[in-house]
C-alpha cells in the first residue's frame, strides 16, 4: 500500500446507537477519519443500537478505501448488535458458501471483511 | 486447449460416478448397515440424475430418478438393502450406462423391468406400503414436506425507502416467517462512501424461500414499499433440487450461457472461473451458492448460525477438497512423456559430448542435467501412473456375477490396490485378467460339495495381489482351488503333439503348455471357458506389454498365476550392441547374462548352435546372419543370453556396449509387419538404434531348437 505506514493507523470508535436518525454524523465522521489516516480501524464493540443504514455506511467505505488502496478494516470481527443485524440482514455468508467462492487477490468478499476471515 | 464436449465431460464423470455406485452396492452386501455406503449409493445416484438433466442426458435422469427414490427410502431406514435390492441395484447400473454411452442399445422395456423390481422390492416392507403403492414419482414427492413449493425472491427498494421509514430488516423477518427462507445480501450497488447520500438505500437481497404459502403471501409482504421498487419472485420447480451452479447462474439471469459452457469446457471449477473472468462478481456466485445450497440442503443454511466460522462444523471441506486434484486428458500425458524422452536423449547426447571435453564447468552442468532430467523423467512418469486398485475395483462386479451364475460362494480378496502403474498398463490388463480371474473360477476353483469333500471352507477364495519389485510389477491371481491337473495337462499336449509321448517335463514348461493356442483340459463347455480360446490370448496381450506370466501349481491346493509388468512403456533401460557396424538395443530385464563366444567354440558349434551354460544346452543365434551382415566378424564374439517366458536364447555380437536408457519410439507404419525390432531409440550420438524383440528372437531360437530335436 502506498501510502500505509505502521504508526499512521487512525483508530474510530462507535458507541451506543448508529441509526438512520444518526447516520448524516456517521457519514462525516468517517469520511473525515478515512481523509486523516492511510489505513483505519473501526471498533464496533460498544455498539448497542445498529440499522441498515450503519452497515450501508461501512460497506461505502471499505469501497472507498478499495478504490484509493487504502486499509480498512474492523478492529475485531463483529458481535453483538451489529452481527445480529448483519445476521437479519443476510450479510454473512456461510463458511461452506464461501469456500465456494474464490477469492480474487484484490477482492475479498463482504463476509471476510465482517468476520476478519480475510487471509483465509 | 480444444474446447471440450460438454456431454464427453459428462460421460466421464457419470463413468467414475457409477463405479462408485457399484463398489457401494457390492460392499452393501457384506455390510448392510453401513449408512456411509448408503449415502456413498445415494450421492451418486442423485449426481448423475442431476448432471445427466443437465446436460441434456433426459433419459438417464428419468431412470436415476426412480432408482433414485428407492434408494432414498433405504436411506432414510424404510427399506432395508436387501440382497435382491442391491442385485437390481446393479442392474439399474448396468442400465444406466448404457443410456449413457450407447443409448441406441438400450431397451427401454429393460429399464421398465428393472422399475418394476425396484418397485416390488422396494413395496415390500409394511412401513413403506403407501410409498409403494403410489409410482415412483410420488414417492419423492411424499418424501419432502407436504405441499411445499420454493420460490427466489429478489428485490431492490427504492433509494428514498429507508428515509421513509421502511425498515428492509422487518421485510426479511416476514419472508423468514413464511417458512425456511435463506436471506443473500447484495451489496454490489453500494457507492463509494463520498458519493453516498447517509440515508439512501442502495442494498438488495436475494431471498430463497420454501414455503407451504400461497405466491400472494409473499407479495403481501412488499404491499406497503412496492411503489418504486424492483421486484420478482419466480417458482424453483422441484427440478432444480442438485442442479449445478451454472444453470442456477443461468436461470437467474447472471450470466451468459456461453460463459458457462466455456467455463465447463475449461474443467475447472466452474465458480472460480467464471469470477476469474468476470462473467459474475464473487457475491453474486454466493448468493447463487445459496440458493443452491437452500435447495440441496431443503433449509435455509444462510439462516443457520451454527454454519458460521467460529463454529467449527461450518462444512468447507467438501469444497475445499475438490482443488486437490485436476482432471488432466490422457493424451497430454503421452505428450508431455514424448517430450521429456526427447530431453532425455539430447540430455544423454550431452553427457557424451561433456565426458570427452576437458572443460570441468560443462562437465559439471551436463551432470546436473543428468540429475534433473531422469527426475523429470521419474515425476512424470508417476504423474501417469495410477493405483492398481482402480482395476481390481472392476473385478469385483464380475466376482459376484460369476458366483451367483455358477452357484459357488467366492470371497474375493485384494492385496496391494495402492500399487501404482502406467495407466496404459493398467488399461491393457483390463482383459487379461478378466479371462484370468474367470478362469481361476470355472476351472480352479470346485463346487461347493467338492469343497466340502476337501476340508475346505465353502466360500472359495481369489486373491488378487499387486506389489512393486524393483522396476516391476507383480500382479497374481491366486485361488486356493483344486489346482492345475499335471497328467492331464501332459496327456492333452501329447494328443495335440505339443511335446513328445513321455516327455519329462517341469513344472514351469508343463504349465506354459496352457497358453498353446486352442489348449483346453476343461471337460465340458461352459459359457466362461472351455473353448481353448483366452490362456493365449491373454499370453499375447501380457507379452504385448512386455509383461511375463509364471504359474506355480499345488494340486488341491490352488495356482497362483503370476504377471511381471514393467513399470511403463515409454522408457526402458537397454543394453547397447553391435552387429557388423549397426548397434542394436535389448531391454536389460531380459539380459540374463553375456558370455564369450571365442572363435574356437565358434567353429566347434558350428551346424548346432548350442551353447553349454553350465550344462544347460541354449540355443543361440547368430544376429549378423540374421541381418546380413557382410564385415568379417570380431575375433571376440560375445553371446547375450536372453530369456523369455521361462526359455533362453543366445544372440550373438560383435560387441556389448553397455547400458542405454532407451525411450522407445515406435516403428511407422510402413515398418508394422518388421518382427523382429519392436521399436527404435535415438543414442546419444545422433544415430538410430534398433530396438530387438526378445519375443520373436525367442520363438525364432525355439522353432530352431525344434527342428534340430527332431532331427537328431
Amino acid at each position: 500500500m502506498p501510502n500505509a505506514s505502521n504508526d499512521d493507523v487512525g483508530k474510530i470508535v462507535f458507541e451506543g446507537a448508529r441509526t438512520l436518525r444518526n447516520a448524516e454524523e456517521t457519514h462525516a465522521a468517517l469520511v473525515s477519519a478515512m481523509k486523516a489516516h492511510a489505513a483505519l480501524e473501526i471498533d464496533c464493540r460498544a455498539l448497542d443500537e445498529v440499522d441498515l443504514s450503519f452497515v450501508q455506511l461501512l460497506l461505502a467505505a471499505r469501497k472507498s478505501a478499495r478504490n484509493a488502496q487504502r486499509i480498512l478494516k474492523l478492529a475485531q470481527p463483529v458481535s453483538g448488535a451489529l452481527r445480529d443485524t448483519l445476521h437479519r440482514g443476510g450479510f454473512l455468508m456461510t463458511a461452506e458458501l464461501a469456500a465456494g467462492v474464490p477469492a480474487p487477490a484484490d477482492q475479498t468478499t463482504d463476509s471476510d471483511f465482517w468476520l476478519h476471515t480475510e487471509a483465509r | 486447449m480444444s474446447t471440450l464436449d460438454p456431454a464427453a465431460v459428462f460421460r466421464q464423470e457419470a463413468q467414475e460416478l457409477l463405479e462408485q455406485l457399484e463398489q457401494a452396492l457390492l460392499d452393501l452386501e457384506h455390510a448392510p448397515d453401513d449408512d456411509d455406503l448408503i449415502n456413498s449409493a445415494f450421492r451418486a445416484l442423485h449426481t448423475v440424475k442431476g448432471s445427466g438433466a443437465m446436460f441434456g442426458f433426459d433419459a438417464v435422469a428419468a431412470f436415476t430418478h426412480h432408482v433414485e427414490t428407492a434408494f432414498d427410502l433405504v436411506r432414510k431406514g424404510k427399506v432395508a438393502p436387501s440382497r435382491a435390492l442391491i442385485a437390481v441395484g446393479l442392474a439399474a447400473k448396468d442400465h444406466m450406462r448404457l443410456l449413457i454411452e450407447t443409448p441406441e442399445l438400450a431397451e427401454t422395456a429393460d429399464g421398465d423391468a428393472i422399475l418394476r423390481s425396484l418397485k416390488q422390492i422396494v413395496g415390500g416392507p409394511p412401513a413403506s406400503t403407501a410409498v409403494a403403492e403410489a409410482a415412483p414419482e410420488d414417492a419423492l414427492e411424499s418424501a419432502s414436506p407436504e405441499g411445499t413449493s420454493t420460490w427466489r425472491i429478489r428485490f431492490r427498494l427504492a433509494r428514498d425507502a429507508m428515509a421513509m421509514g421502511t425498515n428492509p430488516l422487518l421485510l426479511l423477518d416476514e419472508l423468514r416467517g413464511l417458512g425456511v427462507a435463506t436471506v443473500v445480501a447484495r451489496t454490489e450497488g453500494v457507492p463509494a462512501l463520498e458519493e453516498m447520500a447517509a440515508t439512501e438505500c442502495h442494498l438488495a437481497w436475494d431471498v430463497v424461500l420454501t414455503t407451504s404459502q400461497p405466491r400472494t403471501a409473499i407479495e403481501e409482504v412488499f404491499m406497503f414499499v412496492i411503489d418504486d421498487m424492483e421486484l420478482s419472485i419466480d417458482a424453483i420447480g422441484r427440478t432444480s433440487e442438485g442442479r449445478r451452479i451454472g444453470e442456477i447462474l443461468v436461470d437467474r439471469g447472471d450470466v451468459a450461457q456461453q460463459a458457462v459452457d466455456a467455463a465447463v469446457a475449461a474443467q475447472m471449477p466452474l465458480g472460480t472461473l467464471l469470477v476469474k473472468s468476470g462473467e459474475v462478481s464473487p457475491d453474486t456466485l454466493a448468493a447463487a451458492l445459496a440458493e443452491q445450497q437452500h435447495v440441496r440442503t431443503g433449509l435455509g443454511a444462510g439462516a443457520s448460525p451454527s454454519a458460521l466460522p467460529g463454529n467449527p462444523q461450518g462444512g468447507a471441506k467438501g469444497a475445499a477438497k475438490a482443488v486437490d486434484s485436476i482432471r488432466v486428458p490422457a493424451e497430454r500425458l503421452d505428450e508431455l512423456m514424448d517430450r521429456v524422452g526427447e530431453l532425455v536423449i539430447v540430455q544423454s547426447r550431452l553427457s557424451q559430448v561433456a565426458a570427452s571435453s576437458n572443460d570441468v564447468e560443462v562437465k559439471a552442468i551436463a551432470e546436473e542435467i543428468e540429475r534433473l532430467a531422469h527426475e523429470l523423467r521419474d515425476t512424470t512418469m508417476g504423474v501417469r501412473t495410477v493405483p492398481i486398485g482402480s482395476l481390481f475395483g472392476r473385478f469385483r462386479r464380475l466376482v459376484h456375477d460369476l458366483a451367483n451364475e455358477l452357484g459357488k460362494r467366492i470371497e474375493l480378496v485384494t492385496v496391494g490396490e495402492e500399487t501404482e502403474l502406467d495407466k496404459t498398463v493398467i488399461e491393457r490388463l483390463n482383459d487379461p485378467l478378466i479371462h484370468l480371474i474367470r478362469n481361476a473360477i470355472d476351472h480352479g476353483l470346485e463346487a461347493p460339495e467338492g469343497r466340502a469333500a476337501a476340508g475346505k471352507p465353502a466360500a472359495g477364495r481369489i486373491t488378487l495381489t499387486a506389489c512393486h519389485a524393483g522396476a516391476e510389477v507383480m500382479v497374481s491371481i491366486s485361488d486356493d482351488g483344486r489346482g492345475l491337473d499335471r497328467a492331464r495337462i501332459q496327456s492333452r499336449a501329447e494328443d495335440q503333439g505339443l511335446v513328445p509321448p513321455g516327455a519329462k517335463l517341469s513344472d514351469a514348461e508343463l504349465f506354459q503348455l496352457i497358453f498353446q493356442p486352442g489348449f483346453s483340459t476343461a471337460k465340458e463347455v461352459t459359457s466362461l471357458s472351455g473353448r481353448g480360446v483366452g490362456m493365449d490370448v491373454v499370453k499375447r496381450a501380457i507379452e504385448g506389454l512386455r509383461g511375463k506370466i509364471d504359474i506355480a501349481s499345488t494340486p488341491g491346493e490352488g495356482t497362483r498365476l503370476t504377471l511381471r509388468l514393467p513399470l511403463t512403456l515409454a522408457i526402458i533401460d537397454g543394453l547397447l550392441v553391435r552387429v557388423g557396424t549397426g548397434r542394436y538395443a535389448l531391454p536389460l530385464s531380459a539380459v540374463e547374462e553375456c558370455v564369450e563366444l571365442s572363435a574356437e567354440e565358434d567353429a566347434r558349434s558350428r551346424g548346432r548352435s548350442f551353447l553349454n551354460i553350465r550344462g544347460d544346452l541354449v540355443p543361440f543365434l547368430r544376429l549378423r546372419e540374421l541381418f546380413q551382415v557382410s564385415e568379417p566378424p570380431d575375433r571376440y564374439q560375445k553371446a547375450v543370453i536372453v530369456s523369455f517366458g521361462g526359455r533362453r536364447v543366445g544372440l550373438v555380437v560383435d560387441q556389448v556396449i553397455g547400458n542405454h536408457q532407451t525411450v522407445i519410439k515406435s516403428l511407422s507404419k510402413l515398418h508394422a509387419d518388421v518382427e523382429t525390432f519392436a521399436g527404435a531409440t535415438i543414442l546419444g550420438d545422433g544415430a538410430v538404434a534398433l530396438i530387438l524383440d526378445i519375443a520373436n528372437l525367442v520363438k525364432l531360437g525355439m522353432a530352431y531348437e525344434n527342428r534340430f530335436k527332431a532331427a537328431s
